[in-house]
C-alpha cells in the first residue's frame, strides 16, 4: 500500500516536473520574442558604428538622429500617407461590401446561399501570386496601375474572401429572434439588416483591424502594383531601406524605421488584441 | 382585436418525416385567450410561427378577421409577438425597445414617447425606460417584451413560452399579470407552453398538441374532467392520472380486487379497457374496504396534503401498478406498510380503449 | 388541400429573398470575381502562352513552360522547399501550438503569453525578416553573440550559409505562426465546457486520456480548419521569406520556393526577366497544390460535427 503511494507521489512529481518545465519553456519563448523586440528598440537610439560592436550595451545617448533618419529613408510623410489612404480606402471599402454580403449569406434563405459561401471562402486558398500577373496587365490596361486608387481596389478584392468568411461567422452567432422580432414588429429587410448590423459591431471591428493589419503589412502588391517614388507605401518603403542596407550599412536608420512602424501597431495591440484574436478565430470556430 | 382561423393548416419539414403538423382547425374568438400545450416537439411552437407569417405552412388556410393571410408578410399582419427569451435588442433602451414597432410605422416621436410611457407605467416599467436590456432582471425584461408587443395595439398577441426562463416564484406572478392584462386589454392571444399548469390557469380554452396532431380543443375544465383520450388524461393534470386495465362489459368494471357498477352507460363493450382514476380522487380506506390493496412505498408529504405511492399487491393483469393517491394528511399512511385505497366516485373513473386510448362513447 | 414539400417554401417574410439577397451580395461578388477569380483563371490560360508583357504579344505554347518547368531543378528545388515548409513547418508549428494550448490553458498569464505569441502576425513580415537577420547574422548576430557570451563558442554556425539558411527560414516561419495556431486551436479547446473535464476528473481519467478522450474528439473540427489554413499559409507564405533571403533584395537561390520563383522570374525587381508564362505556370502549380491538399484534408479529417 505504502509503495504504491510512494509511486503515486513519484510520478506525480515526475508530472509536476515536466509541467513545470513546459511553461518555462513557453516563459522563454516569450521573453526571447520581448527580448528581440526591445534590442531592435534600444538599438534604435545607438550609434551606427557601436551597435554590433558591443551587443548588450544600453544607448549612451539619445540618438533622436536615427529617426530623422529613417524619416527621410523612408520618406515617411509620402508613405504613411499613401498606406493610409489605400489601407483605409481598401479596409472601409472592403467593410461596407463584405458586411451586407456576409448578412444575406447567413440570414437571408435562398437556394444557393451555403454554396455561395463556400465560393466565397475558396478565395482564400488562393495564393496573391496566381492572380498577380493578370491583376497587373488589366490594371494597366485600364491605367490603374502605379494608382493609389488601383492599389486599394485591389487591397479590396484580396480582403473580399476573409472578411466574408470572418463576417459570416458573425453573424451566423446571432440569435435569430432579434431578427424574427423586428420583422414581425414590421422592419423592412433593410430595416432587420440596420437593426442587426449594431449587434454585430464587435465582429465588424475585429474583422476590419485584421483586414487592416494584413493590408499595413503587405508590400507585395504595393511593389508590383506602384512603381513611382511618390506612390510606395510604408511597406514597400521598409523593404528598400532593408535593401539599401547594403551600400549604406546605416542599420541604427532601418532599426528606427523599424521602429516607426511598429509604433502605431504595437498601441493598436496592446489595446485591441483580445478583439484581434478573439475575432479571427470565430470564423474557425463556429 | 381580431379572430383568427386556422384551416387544415399542416407543414411539413422533410418529406421523409412525419408531418410536424397536421391538418390543424382551430377558430378563434375575438378576445379569447387560447393555450397550445403539448410536449417539446410536439409541433405548438410552429403553429405560433405558421400564424406570425414566420413560417410558410406546407398546406391549409389562415384566416385573419376573415381575411386571407397566407401570402401576407409577418410584418403587415398586425400581430405581436413575445418570444422566449424575449428577442429584445441588446443595443436599445427599454424605451425604443418599447417603441420599436411605432417608430418602424412612422408615428411621430412626441406621440411614440407618449405611448412609451404609458405602456411602460401599465407596466412598472417606468424607472427604466433610460436602461439597456442588459441592466434588467429576468422579470424586467419579460415585462419590456410585453411592452413591445402592447403599445401597438396589434390584432393578436402570441407568446412563445414567455415564462419558461423566469424562476418558479416569477412565473406564478407573472402568469397571473398576463392574465389579467389579457382580459383588460381583450386581446387575442395565443400562447404556446410545455407547462400544464400556465394551460389550466391562463387560458379560455387549450389547445393540446401531440405529435403534430390535436388531440382535444376545450375549456381547462373540461379538458380536465372530459380527456378525449390517454394522452390527454396524463397530460392534464399533476400529479398526473393513474391508468390501469381493467376488463368492461358496459356496465361493471372489475380492477383490482373491485367489482364497480358505473352509473353512466357506455356503448356496449366487452373486454379490456384502460382505466384512469385521478389521484385525487383516490382515498385511504379501512382494510377490507379498499378497491385497491397494496404496499406503500413513498409518501410525500406537501404540507396541505399528501401524495401516497402505493405497489398494488394483486394487480395480476398488468405489470407497471403504482397507484398514486392524494389524500389529507391526517390519513396519510405509513411507508413500508400494508394499506388499502378506494376510488371516491365512480363517476370521476375515466374508461379509454385498450389500443387507441381513445374514451369510451358514453350513452 | 395541397401539400407542397418543404424545400423551396420559405416564410412568407423571407419568400424573396434570392433577388434580394442578390442585391447584397452582389457589389463583394463582383469585387471578388474582378480581383481573384478572374486573374486566377487568367493565369492558367497564361500558363500555356510564351509572354514578355505588355508590350509583347502572348503566344500559345501548350503545355512548354509545364515541360519546362518539371525538367528544371530550380523548379524542383522550389518545390521541394515549399513542401519542406509545409511538413517539416507543419510538423514544429502544430508540435509547439499544441503543446502550449494544453500549457497556457492552466497558467495565470494566459492572455498576456497567448497575446505575446501572436504578436508576429501582426507585425510587417519585412520588420520580422530584420529582426531575424539581426538575430542570425554571422559575425555580430545576437544568437552567435549570445552563444559565445555564455561561453557555448562551439555552438556558433554561420546561420544564414546556403546550406543552412533554409533552415533558418523555417525556423523563423515556426516563430511566427505558432502563435497563430496556438490562437485558433485554444479558441477550439476554450469552448469545450469545462464540466466535460470535471466529468472525466470525477472517473478518474488521466490526463492522457482527457486529452484523447475530450480534447482531441470535440476539437476536430477546429484542427480540420487550423490545418486547411496551415496548407494554405505554408504554400503561399512570401514576403518573409523574400525579404530575410535577400536582405531587402532578390534572394539568395538557396531559399526560394515557389512563390519566391513565381516573383523572380515573372516580376523581380532587380533584374527583371518577365517570364510571365513560366511564372504563372508556377502559379498553377500552387494552386493546383493547395487545393489538393484541402481537398485531401477534408477528406481524411471528415467527422461528423459534434454540438455542444
Amino acid at each position: 500500500m505504502e509503495s504504491v503511494l510512494e509511486l503515486g507521489a513519484a510520478k506525480r512529481g515526475a508530472r509536476l516536473a515536466s509541467k513545470g518545465f513546459g511553461r518555462l519553456f513557453v516563459w522563454v519563448w516569450v521573453l526571447f520574442s520581448l527580448a528581440m523586440l526591445a534590442w531592435l528598440i534600444l538599438a534604435a537610439f545607438k550609434r551606427n558604428n557601436t551597435v554590433f560592436r558591443d551587443l548588450w550595451a544600453l544607448p549612451d545617448s539619445n540618438e533622436l538622429q536615427n529617426f530623422s533618419d529613417a524619416w527621410d529613408l523612408l520618406n515617411l510623410a509620402q508613405t504613411t500617407l499613401n498606406s493610409l489612404l489605400t489601407v483605409g480606402g481598401g479596409t472601409a471599402l472592403t467593410m461596407a461590401v463584405a458586411a451586407p454580403a456576409a448578412y444575406a449569406l447567413t440570414r437571408m434563405r435562398f437556394r444557393g446561399a451555403s454554396p455561395m459561401v463556400s465560393f466565397f471562402a475558396l478565395g482564400i486558398g488562393v495564393p496573391v501570386h496566381a492572380i498577380i500577373i493578370p491583376l497587373f496587365v488589366g490594371l494597366s490596361e485600364v491605367n490603374l496601375t502605379n494608382s493609389l486608387w488601383g492599389l486599394t481596389l485591389t487591397y479590396m478584392g484580396v480582403s473580399m474572401p476573409f472578411a466574408v468568411f470572418l463576417m459570416t461567422g458573425f453573424f451566423r452567432s446571432l440569435p435569430s429572434e432579434l431578427e424574427e422580432a423586428a420583422v414581425v414588429e414590421g422592419a423592412s429587410p433593410l430595416r432587420v439588416f440596420s437593426v442587426m448590423l449594431p449587434l454585430a459591431r464587435p465582429g465588424m471591428v475585429a474583422s476590419a483591424l485584421i483586414v487592416a493589419v494584413g493590408l499595413w503589412n503587405e508590400f507585395l502588391l504595393a511593389l508590383v502594383l506602384t512603381y513611382d517614388e511618390g506612390k510606395r507605401t510604408i511597406g514597400v518603403g521598409l523593404l528598400n531601406t532593408f535593401g539599401a542596407m547594403r551600400y549604406t550599412s546605416n542599420w541604427v536608420g532601418l532599426f528606427a524605421s523599424v521602429v516607426i512602424m511598429l509604433t502605431p501597431l504595437i498601441i493598436l495591440y496592446t489595446w485591441l488584441s483580445r478583439r484581434i484574436i478573439e475575432g479571427l478565430t470565430v470564423g474557425a470556430t463556429k | 382585436m381580431a379572430s383568427i382561423s386556422l384551416n387544415g393548416i399542416t407543414k411539413v419539414f422533410s418529406s421523409d418525416g412525419p408531418p410536424a403538423l397536421s391538418e390543424v382547425d382551430l377558430d378563434i374568438a375575438d378576445g379569447e385567450f387560447i393555450v397550445l400545450v403539448g410536449p417539446s416537439g410536439c409541433g405548438k411552437t410552429t403553429l405560433l410561427r405558421i400564424v406570425a407569417g414566420l413560417e410558410t405552412s406546407s398546406g391549409g388556410e389562415l384566416h385573419i378577421d376573415g381575411a386571407d393571410v397566407s401570402n401576407v408578410p409577418a410584418g403587415t399582419r398586425n400581430i405581436a409577438m413575445v418570444f422566449q427569451n424575449y428577442a429584445l435588442f441588446p443595443h436599445l433602451t427599454v424605451a425604443e425597445n418599447i417603441g420599436f414597432g411605432l417608430k418602424i410605422r412612422g408615428v411621430k416621436k412626441a406621440e411614440r414617447l407618449a405611448q412609451v410611457e404609458n405602456v411602460a407605467s401599465l407596466l412598472g416599467l417606468s424607472p427604466y425606460l433610460a436602461r439597456r436590456p442588459g441592466e434588467l432582471s429576468g422579470g424586467q425584461r419579460q415585462r419590456v417584451a410585453m411592452g413591445r408587443a402592447i403599445i401597438r395595439q396589434p390584432a393578436a398577441f402570441l407568446m412563445d413560452e414567455p415564462l419558461s426562463n423566469l424562476d418558479a416564484k416569477l412565473r406564478v406572478e407573472m402568469r397571473g399579470e398576463i392574465s389579467r392584462m389579457q382580459r383588460r386589454l381583450q386581446a387575442t392571444t395565443i400562447y404556446v407552453t410545455h407547462d400544464q399548469t400556465e394551460a389550466m390557469t391562463m387560458g379560455d380554452r387549450v389547445v393540446v398538441l401531440n405529435q403534430g396532431v390535436v388531440q382535444q380543443i376545450g375549456s381547462p375544465e373540461h379538458l380536465y374532467s372530459n380527456p378525449a383520450n390517454v394522452f390527454v388524461a396524463k397530460f392534464i393534470g399533476a400529479p398526473t392520472m393513474n391508468m390501469l386495465v381493467g376488463s368492461f362489459d358496459g356496465e361493471h368494471l372489475e380492477v383490482g380486487s373491485a367489482k364497480l357498477s358505473l352509473h353512466t352507460r357506455y356503448a356496449p363493450q366487452s373486454g379490456e379497457v384502460q382505466v384512469g382514476v385521478r389521484p385525487e380522487h383516490l382515498s385511504m380506506a379501512a382494510a377490507g374496504e379498499g378497491h385497491f390493496k397494496g404496499k406503500v412505498v413513498l409518501v410525500e408529504h406537501l404540507g396541505k396534503e399528501v401524495q401516497v405511492h402505493m405497489e398494488l399487491s394483486e394487480a395480476g393483469q398488468q405489470e407497471a401498478s403504482e397507484l398514486i393517491a392524494i389524500v389529507d394528511p391526517s390519513e396519510a399512511p405509513q411507508e413500508d406498510t400494508e394499506a388499502e385505497i378506494s376510488i371516491d366516485n365512480i363517476n370521476k373513473v375515466h374508461l379509454f380503449e385498450l389500443d387507441s386510448g381513445n374514451t369510451l362513447t358514453k350513452l | 388541400m395541397e401539400v407542397s414539400s418543404a424545400k423551396g417554401v420559405s416564410p412568407p417574410h423571407l419568400r424573396h429573398d434570392g433577388r434580394r439577397a442578390a442585391t447584397f451580395i452582389a457589389p463583394a461578388l463582383t469585387i471578388y470575381l474582378l480581383i481573384i477569380m478572374a486573374p486566377t483563371v487568367a493565369t492558367v490560360w497564361i500558363s500555356f502562352t510564351e509572354w514578355r508583357g505588355i508590350g509583347d504579344s502572348p503566344e500559345f505554347v501548350g503545355l512548354d513552360n509545364y515541360r519546362h518547368l518539371f525538367r528544371s531543378d530550380t523548379f524542383w528545388g522550389s518545390f521541394n522547399r515549399t513542401l519542406g515548409i509545409l511538413a517539416v513547418g507543419g510538423l514544429l508549428v502544430f508540435f509547439f501550438s499544441f503543446l502550449f494550448t494544453m500549457l497556457l490553458r492552466e497558467m495565470r498569464a494566459k492572455k498576456f503569453l497567448r497575446a505575446v505569441l501572436f504578436f508576429p502576425n501582426v507585425v510587417p513580415p519585412v520588420a520580422l525578416a530584420i529582426a531575424w537577420g539581426v538575430l542570425l547574422a554571422p559575425r555580430n548576430g545576437l544568437l552567435n553573440g549570445f552563444l559565445e557570451a555564455i561561453g557555448l563558442d562551439f555552438a556558433t554556425r554561420t546561420w544564414l550559409a546556403p546550406d543552412i539558411i533554409f533552415r533558418s527560414v523555417i525556423a523563423g516561419l515556426v516563430w511566427i505562426y505558432t502563435g497563430f495556431f496556438v490562437t485558433i486551436l485554444m479558441a477550439g479547446v476554450d469552448r469545450i465546457p469545462k464540466h466535460f473535464y470535471e466529468a472525466a476528473d470525477l472517473e478518474g481519467a488521466s490526463s492522457r486520456q482527457k486529452l484523447f478522450r475530450v480534447t482531441l474528439p470535440l476539437t476536430w473540427d477546429v484542427l480540420s480548419v487550423a490545418a486547411v489554413l496551415w496548407v494554405i499559409t505554408a504554400i503561399k507564405t512570401f514576403e518573409f521569406i523574400y525579404a530575410f533571403g535577400g536582405s531587402g533584395t532578390d534572394p539568395s537561390i538557396a531559399t526560394w520556393t515557389l512563390p519566391v520563383q513565381v516573383y523572380a522570374v515573372a516580376l523581380g525587381n532587380r533584374s527583371p526577366i518577365f517570364a510571365l508564362g513560366q511564372g504563372s505556370a508556377i502559379a498553377v502549380v500552387m494552386v493546383v497544390l493547395v487545393g489538393f491538399l484541402v481537398v485531401l484534408i477534408r477528406r481524411i479529417m471528415h467527422r461528423r460535427v459534434v454540438e455542444f
